[in-house]
């Protein structure tokens, strides 16, 4: 008798394990960035700007307090927790001037947010440990999760902001790879100053 | 999936026995394989690995033969590992640990429990006219994962 129900809760269970099979998981981070320069136009650091999908917000909120009274609290604490997390990971970002790999510092003036319709926002300035002059110089940036889970992408080249000097004597270019492995930025960036 | 629902299914043809040690091998496995995953990442395609050895269990459950008892259980280990490696949470930045333990803790007890469902059903098909129904099951795991695995390679 239990024997023909076997295959009815077989199924059930199977669909059930759809979770468990998580690897390949990825999940996009919608990027804004402005790149900060000083009073001489030199290169000073990269404001980051990530909008995070629904599900992964949906994950890091599970079972979090977002009640009127705690909600800022909540996401400031998440902020920090994600800030931590990033920088053994290198904030997921890989500046180059010249080929030549550039330091960055420590993340810094970090803030969480939640939008209307349910998009974590975090906000955060790289800065650099000394100011780059790009004069004549290109600088690449290269943005990948190692882990191979985050897919990080700019929606087209005017979600890349420059200050007044370094746009006046830098040229943008977004290049989407059409075949990228897990691990590997889905764009290059390049920015070529005069 | 479709590896589970093979070593399920051979597991269950093999007869009450190895359905109860193959089950507490692939469970222990898949603890381990889940383990190695947060040591460090794993670069290579584990989802061709799982499709050799669903092909192979699937070519033993439509074979029907009597199996050693060190070879089920190696298969069941494998795949464990496999299964465990393969269903690793996401490092998502910021996600706290024990949303991660619950994640794989969910993860273990699907598999597990969809591999011993699969078993015991196995074990009451495998007189069922006389084994023919679980080896042509046995035969379409085989197929299923020889035609992704080709189509693996065949878009490289």
């Amino acid at each position: 008798m239990y024997l023909n129900r076997l295959p009815y809760l077989s199924v059930l269970l199977l669909t059930l394990s759809g979770q468990a099979f998580a690897h390949g998981f990825h999940y996009q981070l919608d990027v804004a960035s402005q790149l900060q320069e000083n009073a001489n136009g030199e290169l000073t650091g990269v404001r980051m700007n990530w909008f995070y999908d629904t599900e992964v917000t949906d994950m890091l909120l599970e079972g979090e307090d977002l009640s009127a009274d705690k909600r800022a609290q909540t996401l400031q604490t998440i902020g920090q927790q994600v800030i931590a997390d990033l920088g053994k990971l290198h904030y997921f970002t890989n500046l180059s001037l010249d080929g030549k790999p550039l330091a960055l510092a420590a993340a810094t003036d970090f803030h969480m947010d939640l939008s209307p319709d349910n998009h974590l926002n975090l906000n955060f300035l790289l800065p650099l440990p000394t100011p780059q002059n790009l004069h004549g110089k290109h600088l690449d940036i290269a943005m990948a999760d190692s882990t191979g889970s985050a897919v990080l992408a700019y929606k087209d080249v005017s979600r890349i902001r420059l200050g007044e000097k370094l746009a006046a004597a830098c040229t943008l270019t977004l290049q989407d790879r059409q075949a990228f492995a897990d691990g590997e930025p889905a764009q290059l960036v390049r920015m070529q100053c005069k | 999936m479709v590896v589970l629902v093979g070593l399920g299914l051979l597991l269950g043809q093999q007869g009450a026995q190895p359905v109860r040690t193959g089950w507490l091998a692939f469970a222990a496995a898949i603890v381990v394989g889940l383990g190695l995953a947060q040591l460090y990442a794993v670069r290579w395609n584990i989802s061709m690995f799982l499709l050799i050895v669903a092909g192979v269990v699937g070519c033993l459950l439509a074979l029907r033969l009597r199996l050693p008892v060190w070879l089920y259980l190696l298969l069941a280990a494998v795949a464990g590992v496999l299964l465990g490696l393969d269903s690793s949470p996401a490092m998502i930045p910021g996600m706290k640990a024990l949303k991660m333990y619950a994640f794989m803790a969910g993860a273990v007890v699907a598999d597990t429990l969809a591999l011993l469902l699969l078993a015991l059903l196995a074990l009451g098909l495998r007189t069922l006219l006389d084994g023919v129904v679980l080896r042509v099951l046995g035969s379409w795991v085989a197929a299923s994962a020889l035609m992704v695995l080709t189509l693996m390679f065949a878009h490289r």
